[in-house]
């Protein structure tokens, strides 16, 4: 059974209006705090202090992507095992199996509905706290 | 499954969406001088990456938002965007090229939706 409450999430968008949107979301709707941040750079700064639950995290920004920036958290000891959900408007099955094999617990497809963006953060930290022992 | 929303959260969603929806025009003037820039003898790569960013993210943004026509639109402008982005910026008449695109994307923009937004 889920033994944890998904409460925390870092958002890391560079999209200032996909972040309000989404942001917007997760709190407002979902009643999750969420941390905002507009780059990878940002996120690996920010994360170890706002231990998120779960990070959800753009494929594709300027600088630092999500995938480098998936690799680059798994080396801060706060974040090694946080579950990262990307988002990205590459939803291709090979590409959604490389996003996992990254380690990615799971892939939000853009464009996504706000209203349902909570549940289905949700229903991702379910499954891995069903999954998880003890 | 539609999750139950509470009242507060989905007025401040409306507030954002409707408050997207005015800075649409602006959005489209910017798209509408990148583009101009793209004119002349030779169109230069950053130019043309430039453009592209701009329509990008008015096409991921405005699908999210719910404006369905402007996305379409955009997305039309992208993808032809981006192949002159593939074919290395060749030269060519982008004026003529382009001209329909923004026009189809001023369209949508200055169409009322339905319910002050698409969704």
């Amino acid at each position: 059974m889920t033994s944890r409450v998904l409460r925390r999430v870092l958002l890391v968008e560079d999209d200032p209006d996909i972040q309000a949107v989404a942001d917007a979301a997760l709190s407002w709707i979902g009643g999750l705090e969420v941390e905002v941040c507009a780059s990878a750079k940002d996120a690996l700064d920010r994360a170890p202090a706002f231990r998120p639950d779960l990070i959800l995290l753009d494929v594709m920004m300027p600088g630092m992507d999500g995938p480098q920036a998936l690799l680059a958290l798994r080396e801060i000891p706060e974040t090694r095992t946080t579950p990262v959900v990307f988002m990205t408007a590459r939803v291709q099955p090979h590409e959604v199996a490389r996003y996992k094999a990254l380690g990615s617990l799971d892939v939000i497809a853009k464009p996504f509905e706000p209203e349902e963006l909570a549940a289905r953060l949700r229903q991702m930290w379910a499954r891995l706290e069903t999954r998880a022992p003890g | 499954m539609k999750a139950r929303l509470p009242r507060d959260g989905r007025a401040q969603l409306e507030a954002l969406r409707r408050a997207y929806g005015e800075d649409l025009p602006r959005r489209v003037r910017a798209i509408e001088e990148a583009a101009a820039r793209l004119h002349g003898a030779a169109l230069r790569p950053e130019a043309l990456e430039a453009a592209y960013h701009l329509v990008h993210r008015l096409s991921g943004s405005s699908a999210i938002y719910g404006f369905e026509a402007v996305r379409r639109a955009a997305a039309a402008l992208e993808t032809r965007l981006a192949s002159a982005m593939e074919a290395g910026a060749p030269a060519g008449n982008w004026e003529a090229e382009l001209a329909p695109h923004l026009e189809a994307l001023r369209r949508a923009v200055s169409a009322p939706p339905a319910s002050g937004q698409e969704k």
